[in-house]
């Protein structure tokens, strides 16, 4: 049976259809909350802002063509969301490194190597805000270079190139 | 993560790594939003979906009415600027260049028969005040005192039309009280007459005589009394 589409359940859902959501709110949270959680170390800011651009998706229900795939659409949102708060944020959102602090494993989460985890993490924390939104992007949406270039209104280059720094850095931070 | 174009080796190699990076990644755990916040989000939805769209969601109605409306009240003053203005009267020549009361008499007299004139003549008050400003015409109101004055059978003043008559009869009447109304003008021009010599008074005056109207001898008292003295033609002194 064929599966339905995220853009035939975003179209109901715009005329009204609550179920539609449900299906596709379902298969988006998680890639969602991740892209915020692990760009924002503060819980409750991550929380704040995934809730954010659910709103706004569900307030620009009826502006979605199915033209646009909906993945990229939501995460387009999610981008700008992000970059207005880094914007509102600026002052202190310089990467700190002192953050790191906080992203101590949860006993649930140890799926891998406590060292390990903690040291990719951190690295992802520690990236750039271009390369670590654009590594985000690839790692939790699936996207596209052309998609993420698309998303985040720069050139598939570009794209490319803050990819290939983000490896580089966290592949050095592994090896340390 | 097959995504990129095998085509380039540092775009192989950039898809290596980003493989190996996801696996790693993907073990890190599946970090997932909390219930509440779930449960905020699917009942905000809910709420969303069962509201009926505001005014705003249909902000092109909106748009469409007002432009409607514009075109409407612009259609409507450049309609009633280009409505053409009913026939009017030919303008009598400007009294201080030639005042031939010929020529006058000629036009009154064609104005007299001419029923589609009278029609013209019988327009809204509000037309016949522009031509006055303008000089073409003659004021009417002062026209109707004349007439009154001379006590012409035919006249039938403003005064007539009580509100209880028929418009049939309000039109009928108004149209006789037009279609001696070039007289009466004759008659201003002829008290006027600064435009008229002497001379030229009688030859109005006797052209009146000899097209039968009455008022020629109402005119010619004026005139006497006017110019005591005056040596008459012999055709009015009857």
């Amino acid at each position: 049976m064929r599966e339905t589409t995220d853009e035939y359940l975003m179209q109901q859902y715009a005329r009204g259809n609550v179920q539609a959501f449900d299906q596709l709110y379902a298969r988006h949270r998680g890639a969602l909350y991740r892209y915020f959680r692990r760009q924002i170390t503060d819980e409750a800011t991550a929380n704040d802002l995934y809730q954010g651009v659910w709103e706004k998706i569900i307030r620009a229900r009826r502006k979605y063509r199915t033209s646009t795939p909906f993945t990229a659409w939501m995460f387009r949102i999610a981008h700008n969301h992000l970059v207005d708060h880094y914007r509102r944020q600026k002052p202190q959102a310089a990467v700190d490194t002192d953050r790191l602090v906080d992203l101590q494993p949860e006993p649930a989460q140890q799926h891998i190597d406590g060292q390990q985890r903690q040291q990719l993490q951190a690295g992802i924390v520690a990236l750039p805000d271009e390369q670590r939104d654009t590594l985000l992007l690839k790692l939790e949406s699936g996207l596209k270079i052309e998609e993420i270039a698309v998303v985040t209104g720069v050139s598939a280059d570009t794209v490319k190139s803050r990819l290939r720094y983000a490896v580089n850095k966290l592949k050095r931070s592994l090896v340390e | 993560m097959n995504s990129i174009q095998n085509n380039n080796p540092d775009d192989r190699a950039l898809e290596q790594d980003l493989e190996s990076l996801g696996q790693a990644y993907q073990r890190l755990g599946p970090d997932e939003p909390p219930a509440l916040l779930d449960q905020a989000i699917l009942n905000s939805a809910k709420r969303a979906a069962e509201n009926k769209p505001g005014w705003m969601d249909f902000g092109w109605i909106h748009g469409l009415t007002t432009a409607a409306v514009i075109v409407l009240t612009v259609s409507i003053v450049l309609t009633q600027r280009q409505t053409p203005l009913p026939e009017q009267v030919s303008p009598m020549p400007a009294e201080a260049t030639s005042p031939e009361p010929d020529i006058l008499i000629e036009r009154e007299t064609h104005m007299q028969l001419s029923t589609e004139r009278a029609d013209s003549l019988a327009e809204p008050k509000r037309m016949r005040r522009s031509e006055n400003s303008s000089g073409l015409l003659m004021d009417l109101s002062a026209m109707d005192k004349l007439e009154e004055s001379v006590a012409a059978p035919a006249a039938v003043t403003a005064e007539n039309e009580t509100a209880g008559e028929s418009m049939s009869q309000a039109s009928k009447l108004r149209l006789e009280h037009r279609s001696i109304a070039p007289i009466g003008a004759l008659e201003t021009r002829f008290k006027q007459s600064q435009q008229l010599s002497v001379e030229e008074q009688l030859q109005a005056i006797l052209k009146l005589k000899q097209a039968g109207d009455s008022r020629w001898e109402s005119m010619l008292k004026s005139f006497i009394t006017d110019h005591p003295g005056y040596p008459l033609p012999d055709a009015l002194k009857n």
